[in-house]
């Protein structure tokens, strides 16, 4: 040990070191290490906690920066209906209208002030419309005075500028949804009628505008109006509170969640203007359930409750919704009405209490009832089947989180007045054939769809007998043989061919019996009867199976196919003789896209549900605009069109008319299947193409046809829709003739089995019955023969 | 010369009895008359017409007449000629569709239609249309030549 050699022992500042060092072994130097690292491990954690603190504090200040700065909530994408046109000269009654206002919220008054607002006077209807912004421009509020006679305006006068021709705003008829299916109408604060603000302000935060997000004051303030009230009539909480446990975190009750919740109020406050968090929190909190969705923020419970936009609602309401903040569930109006009407006016009280408003308005506002509407369904989309026609369009063209968190408005061609009509049929009378041909109850199933004519915007659209079912959409999804239905595709390939059939070409109705895949095929007709040789529009009219089939086994396959793809059907489709009577299969909707190219006169158009998609900010995002193309000369659609009236006038169809009066022009055509398994029709008045099918699930037997069955429906569909006559002008290149259809020969009006048929010209017959000769015609005969020609 | 006197005699005889006799009424085939320029007129009542009897089913003839056009549609139809002369084709093929719901026969709705799809270069589009202004408007007619002038033109370009 070298090194200890170096030390000598003697040394005196060994000995004091030593001396030194020896006290501090013993118990009291102990303690002093002890505490030293106790404090030194308290320093070190306070610093520990401060950096953790601090860290934490900035990473809580971004996180609150963030989600307030960044897109705030998943807004849904809300779907409108078509917006109500109306015109001097619309079918239109009354009711239907006072249906549609009603829907939309208007509210009946004895005298118009306002937007919103509509009056009744026998046939006279003052009505102040809503602005509205549109593809084409902004639709400015206006008062108009409506007069109906009959079923239509007759008369409007409107102190705007269009004067004659009113336009309402859209329904809102669904959406789609964020995951957590919240739904909000964002509002900005500068719209919110200001008695919203001062009753909510009143209640939940009177020192909003003072404090910095934590308010003691207004706990011991909340405190004491509860005491005097004997109830909880006001919060501890500041509106920011309430803004950030909403906003950014759970409802669990804790201490330490409060303590955060202090925390980030304070930096919302230290980072954002009192206005911004106010018009945050008029969006974020929660007012309301509507069956799964979750009603959130003023402008949607606006909408929820009264279906009125906010700035429309009046003192009464807006305390209403007030007092709700509280407890949405709790005072909910319509399960809990008294008590709704208890917070209400205790919401009165307190904004009265705070000088907001005075007693006298107070006690006005006291006087009213809830005035709030019918109470909404459950259903997260009234119109299911139809919305689900809007999604599919829009997957080709948006992502789905888009979709479902963009806001994006989706302005669609559905009219709900079409759609209540179509509903109503359909239930009533599925429901009286069950009853009359006694079907177990439930066990029919319908489908129906309802296009506008020409521009091949879908109208109104049901996979269900029941309304607002959500389920298996037979009208989109469900393919069924469509039996007769097909037939006037037949019948167009043959027109197709002037040269070689005209409506009065004669067809042999007899018995035929082909080889067909391997097998014997022999169509017969439903009454098991033969009819000899009929004219091609007769054979159409009574939908003879043996006629039709020959027919198109003259035509071609090959033609026919080609017609029904030029129709519009693109579906799989199977060339054998049997798809000459319908065994191909189509949906509802599918067979509606045939049936618009007949009744647009040969022009196919895509059958269209949106018609423009707008952005949150009501900006124009997106249109779908009308595209037609022409597959058939009208000439030739003429014609068919001829042979589908025959239908409805002296064919399977007549029954119609037991349902719509006789002067309206109808077209249209029955369909049966093998066993009377699906009953079709599918035709059209004026303005609507309309399809009915009605069959069993579980593609059973049914004790009708498709005139017993579907047409009914159909028909009164019609009635209800007030529909008019088929437009039937005489096309260039078509010309009409008396003929004789029996002997192939032109003939005269009144003589005996004479027909006026269209023709194409230099296609009409060229033989000349007896009865053709006029008077005088003979004589002339003997003078030409006299005279020659010379 | 015997045929001649036959003539002769059958001349004179037809001339004399052409004032006494009247001739029956005949069947008379309904031609369309010449269709006037399209003008905003009243709307109509609905057709209140006796019902027609099978057999007997016969093309409008109030259609054929003239092309009615309610005060509705042909206010929208100058809206939207203002906006595709303002080179607002969007916007005017939008308030076109507006009239095409009020008044869907109307050939002057495809006209704009095509029009603003032709200023926009669509040309597919405006030549289809013009073929559907085309069969829903009678030969002679104002919108009908200037349907024919716009489809010469598309199909030009195309």
């Amino acid at each position: 040990m070298p090194a200890n050699l170096l030390v000598d022992p003697q040394d005196p500042l060994l000995a004091t070191r030593k001396r030194a060092k020896k006290p501090r072994r013993k118990t009291p130097p102990r303690k002093s290490t002890f505490r030293t690292v106790l404090r030194r491990g308290v320093v070190f954690l306070l610093l520990v906690s401060a950096l953790v603190g601090v860290i934490g504090l900035v990473l809580l200040d971004t996180f609150v920066r963030s989600k307030f700065e960044g897109v705030k909530w998943a807004l849904p994408a809300h779907v409108y209906s078509r917006s109500l046109e109306i015109y001097e000269g619309l079918p239109l009654r009354q009711d239907q209208l006072r249906w549609e206002l009603d829907q939309l919220g208007y509210r009946v008054v004895s005298r118009v002030t306002g937007p919103g607002q509509y009056s009744v006077n026998g046939a006279r209807m003052d009505l102040y419309t809503r602005k509205f912004r549109f593809m084409d421009g902004d639709e400015a509020a206006q008062a108009v005075t409506l007069t109906f006679s009959g079923n239509r305006v007759s008369d409007i006068v409107g102190t705007g500028s269009h004067g004659t021709l009113v336009r309402l705003e859209p329904m809102i008829i669904g959406g789609i949804y964020p995951e957590h299916l919240e739904d909000r109408v964002l509002v900005r604060l500068d719209e919110v009628p200001t008695y919203l603000v001062q009753g909510l302000l009143a209640v939940e935060d009177q020192d909003f505008y003072k404090h910095l997000g934590v308010s003691p004051k207004g706990i011991l303030r909340a405190l004491v109006s509860n005491i005097r009230a004997g109830a909880t009539v006001q919060g501890g909480s500041t509106i920011t509170q309430q803004l950030v446990k909403n906003f950014y975190l759970t409802h669990e009750r804790s201490l330490a969640r409060k303590g955060m919740e202090a925390i980030m109020a304070v930096l919302l406050e230290i980072h954002y203007g009192k206005d911004q968090i106010l018009e945050a929190y008029l969006n974020e909190v929660y007012l309301g359930q509507a069956g799964k969705r979750a009603i959130h923020g003023f402008g949607m419970a606006s909408q929820h409750l009264f279906r009125q936009p906010l700035r429309e609602l009046e003192l009464h309401q807006l305390a209403l919704m007030v007092g709700m903040v509280k407890g949405a569930s709790y005072y909910d109006p319509w399960r809990n009405p008294e008590r709704a009407t208890a917070r209400r006016n205790l919401v009165l009280d307190v904004m009265t209490d705070q000088g907001a408003i005075s007693t006298g308005v107070a006690a006005a506002a006291k006087g009213r009832g809830l005035d709030i509407a019918p109470q909404p369904g459950t259903a997260i989309n009234p119109y299911p089947d139809y919305l689900q026609l809007v999604r599919e369009q829009l997957a080709r063209d948006y992502r789905q989180e888009d979709l479902q968190s963009a806001g994006l408005r989706i302005f669609t061609h559905l009219d709900p007045q079409v759609q209540r009509q179509m509903q109503s049929s359909v239930a009533s009378v599925v429901g009286s054939l069950e009853k009359g041909y006694k079907v177990a109850n439930g066990q029919l199933q319908a489908a129906s769809v309802v296009v506008r004519t020409g521009t091949g915007e879908v109208l109104a659209l049901t996979g269900n007998r029941r309304a607002g079912f959500v389920g298996f959409n037979r009208a989109v999804d469900a393919r069924r043989q469509v039996g007769s239905t097909i037939k006037p595709a037949v019948y167009l390939a043959a027109l197709n061919q002037p040269r070689s059939y005209t409506l009065g070409t004669l067809v042999d109705d007899a018995p035929l019996s082909i080889r067909s895949g391997g097998q014997q095929w022999e169509p017969r007709n439903y009454n098991r009867e033969s009819h000899g040789l009929v004219p091609l529009y007769l054979a159409l009219g009574n939908s003879y199976n043996q006629a039709t089939a020959r027919l198109g086994l003259d035509v071609g396959l090959d033609r026919v196919v080609a017609t029904i793809r030029a129709l519009g059907f693109e579906g799989p489709m199977d060339k054998v003789p049997a798809l000459l009577l319908g065994s191909v299969e189509m949906s509802p909707f599918e067979v509606a896209a045939m049936y618009h190219t007949i009744a647009a006169e040969g022009f196919y158009s895509p059958l269209r549900t949106i018609n423009a998609v707008y952005t949150a900010e009501h900006e124009p995002l997106r249109r779908y605009p009308f595209n037609t193309e022409q597959r058939f000369s009208p000439a030739t659609m003429h014609l068919l069109n001829y042979g589908l009236q025959v239908v409805m006038r002296e064919g399977t169809g007549r029954t119609a008319y037991r349902r719509l009066p006789e002067a309206v022009t109808l077209a249209g055509k029955t369909g049966t299947t093998n066993d009377q398994r699906d009953s079709w029709f599918a035709g059209f008045a004026d303005h609507y193409v309309g399809v009915v099918w009605v069959g069993r699930d579980d593609n059973g037997k049914m004790p009708f046809t498709g005139a017993t069955g579907a047409l009914q429906v159909w028909a009164d569909m019609m009635a209800g829709l007030n529909v008019g006559s088929v437009p039937f002008a005489q096309p260039d290149g078509v010309e009409y003739y008396w003929v004789e259809p029996a002997t192939q020969s032109l003939s005269r009006e009144g003589c005996q089995g004479a027909r006026y048929l269209p023709y194409i010209p230099g296609s009409e017959p060229t033989r000349r019955s007896p009865c053709f000769q006029r008077p005088g015609e003979k004589v002339i005969d003997w003078f030409q023969e006299l005279f020659g020609n010379d | 010369m015997i045929r001649s006197a036959a003539r002769l005699v059958a001349i004179v005889a037809v001339l004399a009895l052409a004032g006494c006799v009247s001739s029956p009424p005949v069947p008379v085939e309904t031609r369309p008359p010449v269709v006037e320029e399209p003008r905003a007129e009243p709307p109509q009542e609905p057709d209140r017409t006796p019902p027609r009897t099978p057999g007997t089913i016969r093309p409008d003839q109030q259609t054929q007449e003239r092309e009615q056009v309610p005060s509705a549609a042909a206010g929208l139809i100058a809206q939207g000629w203002r906006q595709h002369n303002a080179n607002n084709h969007e916007v005017a093929l939008s308030i076109a569709e507006r009239a095409q719901r009020i008044e869907p026969r109307n050939p002057e709705v495809y006209l704009l239609m095509a029009s603003a799809q032709f200023d926009l270069y669509r040309l597919d589009s405006a030549e289809q249309l013009a073929r559907r202004g085309l069969s829903l408007s009678r030969s002679g007619t104002r919108v009908n030549g200037q349907l024919q002038r716009l489809l010469k033109r598309v199909v030009a370009a195309q």
